[in-house]
């Protein structure tokens, strides 16, 4: 990502966003560390603000012996899929665990077409596509979210936690309230303009109005 | 969905007379007082169990109606965890129970999923096996709560079965007194015992009743499993020495069939709640099975150590904390509901979730089919209403600070609220919720924009109408004004894309005194 990034660093210079070669928007005022250790999916938008604790991916097996497998994939931290918004001010935070006295963390991994709320503190484990999360949420460590999912705003979904898919779910802790509709996230519209994106569904328009 | 202030919800008509409601669409608003009397009113209390969002709708393509929660019937498709997400075939859920009977546990104070800890010291064994790292006893912790089964005094020895371990585990640690078999013995149980839940045990002795050990308040009591089997077994074998003193063959009268005490009867009841029944349902009863008598029969009796027990209960209500009483959602979860302690109760298993196949109410015919597979979220069948019926979106049209006026196009619109919104770090809380700026003030005109979405391809007249005076407790004073009654939406024009959409816009004016929006009708198609 890195290199993309510079590379398209000339294309446009003065907006609020650096596109990528694969049109993900990257806002200038996001705090990124570790960006070797990100993938993103393209088309994907990354607000200001936001955090992206790429340095926090899995060290090799144990951290003072160099084991002889520093591999690409366990070296991943982040990756988040396509067309999917992270709002301002949310915290992407790998989620770790205390494992013989190290800390070990694991990747964090979002699908495609979430939006993420402003505010969201995420550690969970995995995020599946089609999900939406309210603002000021917090998913703690190794929880995962399937499919189809709309967290209300203001939740705690605790550590561990499996949200089955096609849920409602919110409160502190939270817990499933209950179904999402049979239309969530079909979009009468279509390639409608931005104003007509649902919780849920493409977000391809609401990313590319993103300036 | 929509959530924020300005929603649209959507009124089925299954609840009220369906024929008015056809003579309602067909008929023009001449009369503005009759109509006033039977438009849908949103405020009846009644109403909040009719009005839906769009999402939630589906429509069938038969009777041509929408069709809402209320209004379709379920078929079950399966049942799963929704915590390990394991399909629990039907068989099992009529043995067993509708909870998990794998290892998941919710947490009895927070409800969050626990998970299995080693209480061994993480001292590194040098060993590098990942299998049989941590050793020791074990018990489930609740990382949200920090709530573990040691507050309740249970380890486990070891990481797996817990559901097993837990049965066999009384609250404080120790072992469940074995189950008494003697109430079976002693009526001369003639049918095995056919039942597997969850906490059946093999026990060979029949010596301790639960009541003359000394333990907690709550143990002293019977165990409310315990009396449940009590009551199976002794129901089971009320079953079958009525099945055999039919065989003589009396005739019946039917009242005493039908009546609640007839062992037909309570054959259904068993059938609907209980597991598989050997027995066959008798034919005839001439004899009402009789009721428990005794405590080995499962008649809970109110004795003296019960109101000891009870007045011990109050004693520690009066005397303790208040956090040492479990909550009232605490003990409706518990799967004892004699729980009153914090102490008393014990981790959850989940219930099972369902995915469920949806039918016409009138004409059976199926509106939506998900996929069988737990974590498939696709669907084999889905007619919803998003698809037949127009969209309607309401959007505060104005803020004048903040919004452009309204002679633009409202294509961009909602996008720069959203820029507005998210990308500038120093706006905080006020613009976290969207609606804030365009909540209804009094004495201020609120401009909200109606947007029509046709998903047909045949172009439909709208009408619409708005109460002359809104009445109720916030409406009162205040008026909403509709510019454009009456208007066209176009066709669907692209029949490539199933979905893409004609728009018409219509300012819908509002003179807000301190008010909610009246209801705009889709008249005529």
């Amino acid at each position: 990502m890195s290199s993309r990034q510079s590379s398209s660093r000339s294309k446009a210079p003065k907006g609020e966003y650096i596109e990528t070669d694969s049109g993900n928007k990257v806002s200038r005022k996001a705090n990124i560390s570790g960006t070797a250790n990100i993938t993103l999916g393209g088309r994907t938008v990354i607000m200001a603000d936001v955090n992206l604790r790429g340095d926090l991916h899995r060290l090799p097996s144990s951290t003072d012996e160099p084991s002889a497998k520093p591999s690409s994939t366990s070296t991943h931290a982040i990756s988040i899929g396509k067309h999917t918004v992270i709002s301002p001010r949310c915290i992407l935070h790998p989620p770790h665990r205390v494992h013989r006295g190290a800390t070990q963390y694991y990747p964090l991994k979002i699908g495609d077409n979430v939006f993420v709320g402003p505010g969201c503190v995420v550690s969970a484990a995995a995020i599946a596509s089609h999900v939406y999360v309210g603002e000021g949420s917090v998913l703690m460590p190794f929880c995962m979210i399937r499919e189809n999912v709309r967290i209300l705003p203001g939740s705690v979904v605790p550590p561990n936690m499996v949200v089955p898919p096609g849920s409602v779910v919110g409160g502190r802790p939270a817990r499933v309230l209950g179904e999402v509709g049979e239309g969530w996230g079909v979009n009468v519209a279509g390639a409608g303009g931005a104003e007509m994106w649902v919780e849920g569904g493409d977000l391809r328009e609401l990313v590319r109005s993103v300036k | 969905m929509s959530v924020s202030f300005p929603y649209t919800y959507y009124a089925c008509s299954c609840a009220d007379n369906t024929s008015t409601q056809e003579k309602r669409v067909s008929q023009e608003p001449q009369s503005a007082q009759d109509e006033d009397e039977r438009t849908f009113d949103p405020r009846s209390r009644r109403s909040n169990f009719s009005l839906y969002p769009i999402e939630h709708l589906l429509y069938c393509t038969e009777c041509h109606e929408m069709r809402c929660p209320r209004c379709v019937t379920e078929e079950v498709i399966c049942w799963y965890c929704p915590n390990c997400l394991f399909e629990a075939p039907s068989s099992t859920i009529k043995q067993e129970g509708h909870r998990c009977s794998r290892n998941c546990f919710n947490c009895p104070i927070c409800t969050s999923p626990l998970s299995v800890n080693s209480l061994e010291q993480p001292d590194p064994p040098p060993d590098d096996k990942p299998a049989n790292k941590f050793g020791g006893p074990y018990i489930l912790h609740c990382p949200y709560c920090a709530w573990s089964t040691l507050d309740i005094g249970i380890t486990f020895p070891r990481p797996s079965n817990i559901t097993g371990q837990l049965a066999k585990t009384l609250n404080g640690g120790l072992p469940r007194p074995p189950r008494d078999r003697k109430p079976s013995s002693s009526l001369k149980r003639s049918d095995p015992p056919t039942t597997h839940h969850l906490d059946d045990l093999p026990s060979p002795t029949s010596d301790t009743s639960t009541s003359s050990s000394p333990e907690p308040p709550s143990a002293r009591t019977p165990d409310p499993q315990d009396r449940y089997h009590h009551l199976l077994a002794f129901y089971k074998h009320q079953l079958s020495t009525s099945d055999a003193a039919l065989l003589p063959g009396t005739t019946s009268t039917s009242a005493s069939e039908l009546g609640p005490g007839s062992p037909s009867s309570i054959a259904r009841l068993l059938h609907m709640y209980g597991s598989s029944i050997r027995s066959r349902a008798p034919e005839s009863g001439p004899s009402p099975m009789r009721e428990a008598a005794t405590p080995e029969e499962g008649l809970l009796i109110y004795d003296a150590a019960a109101e000891a027990a009870d007045d011990a209960t109050i004693r520690a209500m009066q005397t303790t904390a208040w956090d040492t009483h479990a909550s009232v959602s605490q003990r409706l979860d518990a799967t004892n509901r004699h729980a009153r302690a914090v102490d008393d109760l014990r981790p959850i298993s989940p219930l099972l979730r369902t995915k469920r196949a949806k039918r016409c109410g009138a004409c059976r015919q199926i509106l939506a089919k998900p996929e069988g597979k737990v974590t498939s979220v696709r669907s084999k069948i889905k007619l919803l209403a998003l698809q037949n019926l127009p969209k309607l979106s309401i959007k505060p049209l104005a803020s004048p600070s903040t919004m452009p006026p309204p002679g633009t196009s409202a294509a961009g619109r909602p996008t720069s609220t959203l820029l507005t919104t998210f990308s500038s770090p120093t706006l905080a809380l006020p613009a976290l919720s969207p609606s804030s700026p365009f909540a209804l003030r009094p004495l201020t005109t609120t401009h909200y924009l109606l947007t029509l979405t046709n998903p047909l391809y045949d172009s439909i007249r709208v009408h619409l109408a708005a109460p002359s005076a809104l009445r109720g407790r916030h409406g009162a004073g205040s008026r909403v004004t509709i510019l454009c009654p009456q208007f066209e939406v176009g066709a669907n024009t692209d029949r490539r894309k199933k979905g893409e959409r004609e728009r018409v816009e219509k300012v819908r004016r509002e003179e807000a005194f301190w008010t909610v929006l009246g209801v705009g009708r889709i008249v005529g198609l």
